[in-house]
């Protein structure tokens, strides 16, 4: 009696554990943020679903509410799967300017943030030993993604703290509270009119760092020289702020405990000593070394 | 009568001597005092400042290139020693393979003097093979719990130079090597044992190590490519550690 009881809730719980999971690079956090320039690029979501559609089709789409009853006029439906099919997976091609479209929307005209859910969504079992079904379909999607469209750009970050270097240039970033990323570039200054404030010139370099690491190094200039440096703030979606104010800052030479040990006449020329008495030597202790810590201790 | 007496005599004691003696034979032997694991080496952790005599090479002539930049201070120098002995019983005597890193950083310098934003640092890895002989008789078998002892070994130590976040190039020249050397080295160490004997006990019963020490040490080491030219890496200094024999 108890083993049929188990094997009851063996099959019951199979039939109640149709489940679909949402995976892909596009995700991250639990989000698909998309920027203005990227609107009309499509993003792939990959579909993975378990267990077996007991009551009803499995609805894969985009709410612009919430993930329960099937997709309306307003939604996107992405794929529809019947009870019939055994697919188990496939992948979701998600358009942020179709989901605006059916709300009415375009990627030009809407300037905050939009949001939809990825939802997939079936009429489950009403319980765990009845085979009668829910009469509205409710989510069977994990994790809970959020499609968002950010066309908004994070703030500009202040102006950049530059410290000359021995032919590069330390650049120090605040990152404003919405940015992810930080981009520091080097430009060329141009001089003002009538002797005026210098201004931005060609871009010479560029990099880009999470705003976990907020201090840049900026090799391969030339000492003596005066750079212009900029920075800008990236958010998730990939949105790039403004410039900020332009720094200046002039590489500078200096010596390190090696030049001024060889500019006082040391005569070490590097290299590992002894040349080839030195690898023999070498070969000797790792050898001495091996036998030192491998032996076993006896008991 | 008297014979008969004599010989019943000899045969009780012989009846009660004999099943002894075989008993004898098989009993077991309880050692006095408690049981100790079999001891086959050590592990070493030692730390202490290391000044090399770069000042002092000849072809600077007075120059001080290693003061300018670092001052007086010295590198904080951390070191790994795995010994194994090859023989116990006057004391200890074996073989060791020590490696340890160091480095000391200050700031660059700029033509005029002062000091640039930027860092640069002299790192070292000195790894040495050494023969040692510690005196422990008097620790083990006289309750006296201090270790002197002795170590010989060769040197060799690889270096470089950084500025900024590379090694540091003068004149073509890359800032970085490596330098044999020998060197001598003198301690005592101070068995642990004493202050809490079961504890002890327990730490070699349960992980096998036998004794355990903290030791203060005096090195004279000659890193110079035994006289050669360049870089004197050379040091004589005092370092500090734990020693677990095991």
């Amino acid at each position: 009696m108890r083993l049929t009881l188990a094997v009851s809730l063996l099959f019951a719980s199979t039939a109640l554990g149709q489940s679909v999971t949402f995976s892909g690079t596009a995700i991250q956090s639990n989000e698909i943020v998309v920027s203005k320039d990227d609107c009309t690029n499509t993003r792939q979501v990959t579909w993975t679903r378990t267990g077996t559609l007991s009551c009803d089709t499995l609805y894969l789409w985009l709410s612009n509410d919430t993930c329960t009853g099937t997709p309306g006029a307003d939604d996107v439906s992405l794929k529809d799967i019947a009870q019939s099919d055994a697919t188990s997976t496939g992948t979701l091609s998600l358009k942020m300017s179709d989901a605006l479209t059916k709300v009415g929307r375009t990627c030009a005209d809407v300037d905050k943030e939009v949001s939809f859910k990825l939802c997939a969504t079936t009429k489950k079992l009403e319980g765990e030993i009845t085979t009668t079904c829910a009469d509205t379909e409710s989510s069977v999607g994990t994790p809970s993604v959020t499609f968002r469209y950010d066309p908004l750009p994070p703030g500009a970050p202040d102006a950049p703290a530059v410290t000359g270097l021995d032919s590069a240039l330390s650049v120090a970033v605040t990152a404003p509270s919405d940015a992810t990323q930080l981009r520091v570039q080097i430009v060329t200054l141009t001089a003002g009119e009538d002797g005026g404030t210098p201004t931005a010139g060609e871009v010479l370099s560029t990099k880009d760092q999470t705003t976990d690491n907020t201090t840049f190094r900026m090799d391969n200039l030339e000492n003596g020289v005066e750079y212009g440096v900029l920075a800008y703030a990236l958010d998730r979606a990939g949105n790039v702020s403004k410039a900020s104010a332009l720094a200046t800052g002039t590489p500078i030479p200096s010596n390190g405990f090696w030049d001024a040990y060889i500019g006082a006449g040391g005569k070490e020329t590097g290299g590992c000593g002894a040349g080839g008495g030195g690898i023999a030597l070498g070969s000797v202790l790792a050898a001495l070394g091996f036998w030192v810590t491998s032996r076993r201790k006896q008991s | 009568m008297r014979r008969a007496t004599a010989l019943g005599v000899a045969l009780v004691c012989a009846s009660v001597a004999l099943p002894a003696w075989a008993q004898e034979e098989e009993a077991v032997v309880v050692p006095e005092g408690p049981i100790e694991s079999p001891r086959s080496g050590a592990i070493v952790v030692r730390a202490g400042g290391y000044k090399p005599e770069i000042d002092k090479e000849k072809a600077l002539n007075g120059a001080t290139p290693y003061k300018d930049t670092f001052g007086d201070a010295s590198l904080l120098v951390i070191e790994l020693e795995m010994q194994r002995f090859f023989y116990q019983g006057i004391g200890t005597a074996g073989v060791g393979l020590s490696a340890g890193y160091g480095e000391k950083y200050a700031a660059a310098k700029l033509v005029g003097g002062g000091n640039a934003a930027e860092k640069t640092a002299l790192k070292l890895v000195p790894l040495q093979l050494s023969a040692f002989y510690k005196f422990d008789y008097a620790a083990f078998e006289w309750g006296i719990p201090l270790v002197p002892y002795g170590k010989l070994g060769l040197v060799y130590t690889p270096w470089w130079v950084t500025k900024g976040d590379s090694t540091n190039t003068a004149q073509g020249i890359k800032g970085s090597g490596g330098k044999w050397g020998w060197a001598a080295t003198g301690g005592v160490s101070f068995l642990l044992d004493v202050l809490q004997p079961r504890f002890a006990r327990d730490f070699d019963s349960d992980l096998g190590i036998n004794h355990s020490y903290l030791f203060a040490e005096y090195s004279y080491a000659d890193v110079d490519d035994f006289g050669g030219a360049g870089l004197n890496l050379s040091s004589r200094r005092w370092m500090f550690g734990l020693a677990l024999d095991y």
